[in-house]
């Protein structure tokens, strides 16, 4: 399944290589209209996003007062559910679409030669022998990067073989060189770029969706408490307990950033570029639909 | 077990979870995909739970209305 995704994947970014001949700027333009595409979706589920901060409180004040009362709660959450329509787009087997593609994505560029060019694996195991064989380090993990670094030397073993010359990727990209592994250079500063500003981008990101989370929620808890309590104050205990349930998944959003960030480490840095400009294209486009989404509501 | 995929299911709502709802992601239904999914592997074993788990799951694609739809 991934390597289905990752071959059609293959076919877009490999016309996009066909159009500007280097691997980086590919990766982006392919980035950017992955995102393009997707434009309908993210708007959908920016307003998802505002939907459900604001279900979640109520919900969480509804657990509150029923916490004793667990048949009444049920027919109040359901009677919340009925009000507040769900997005068409949002649910659990999309979140299941949405991890079986970026894993195709990691396909992708893990072996940018069987999926973006197409090159059949009978050749490929080819040169990998005959890389192995004149004594030169192939990596189990990545042996279509080595042998994009050894184009000229295969070159050279196999004039007549009309694949190999689908093997000559120009991997340069701003003087950063895409098919190394980090991993694999640990002493090479330049490595550690990309990771790092895809980091930075992640941190951006989420102190942005936090903030904005954080109003909406502000706002839900505020409506709603001055709903619930008008005739009876509530008791200051009580109002700490709530405050207590309310934070407690805040902190928890720093996980998949390390994740991601291990993974960015052990995968050639195309991998990272694409995710840094996915990232980068993800704040634009928050910041952008944010504005349109409120100047609606007004 | 059992033990394990109740484990996993925990650090997913713990950690993976979020992260996806940070992308808009989310879940349609009460109780939540990975929420009944626990109940039911803890009441019905990890064959016949899972496989109810596994229906409720497909139920919460993007043409669903999604709602209240506890475990029975």
């Amino acid at each position: 399944m991934f390597q289905f995704f990752a071959n059609i994947f293959g076919y877009l970014l490999s016309f996009m290589y066909g159009i500007i001949n280097n691997y980086g700027l590919a990766i982006i333009l392919f980035t950017v209209i992955m995102k393009i595409i997707f434009i309908p979706f993210s708007v959908k589920q920016q307003k998802t996003l505002k939907k459900s901060a604001k279900l979640q409180e109520k919900m969480k004040i509804i657990q509150f007062k029923y916490k004793n009362n667990p048949e009444k709660m049920n027919q109040e959450v359901m009677e919340l559910y009925k009000t507040e329509k769900m997005s068409p787009f949002s649910g659990c087997l999309t979140a299941i679409i949405q991890i079986i593609l970026l894993f195709s994505i990691f396909y992708l560029v893990r072996s940018p030669l069987t999926y973006m060019q197409k090159i059949p694996t009978e050749n490929i195991n080819q040169y990998v022998s005959q890389l192995q064989e004149s004594g030169r380090a192939v990596s189990t993990a990545y042996p279509e990067i080595d042998i994009i670094r050894e184009y000229e030397f295969l070159k050279e073993q196999n004039p007549d073989d009309k694949y190999i010359d689908r093997a000559n990727l120009e991997m340069n990209f701003l003087g950063l060189d895409l098919s190394k592994v980090p991993q694999q250079h640990l002493t090479d500063i330049t490595v550690y770029i990309i990771p790092v500003l895809y980091i930075l981008s992640s941190f951006v990101s989420i102190r942005l969706s936090t903030s904005m989370q954080e109003k909406t929620q502000k706002e839900a808890k505020d409506g709603v408490i001055l709903e619930e309590t008008t005739g009876k104050e509530l008791v200051p205990e009580e109002k700490n307990e709530m405050d207590a349930i309310m934070q407690t998944n805040k902190m928890m959003s720093w996980f998949m950033p390390l994740m991601s960030l291990s993974v960015a480490i052990i995968a050639p840095l195309g991998l990272a570029l694409y995710w840094l400009t996915n990232n980068i294209l993800m704040i634009l486009e928050r910041l952008i639909l944010n504005k349109v989404i409120k100047s609606e509501e007004e | 077990m059992k033990k394990i995929i109740l484990k996993f299911i925990n650090f997913y709502q713990k950690h993976i979870s979020y992260w996806l709802e940070e992308k808009g992601v989310r879940c349609k239904y009460y109780p939540t995909c990975s929420e009944y999914a626990k109940q039911a592997i803890e009441k019905y074993g990890i064959f016949k739970g899972g496989l109810l788990a596994i229906k409720r799951i497909l139920r919460c694609n993007p043409f669903s209305k999604g709602g209240y739809d506890p475990l029975k």
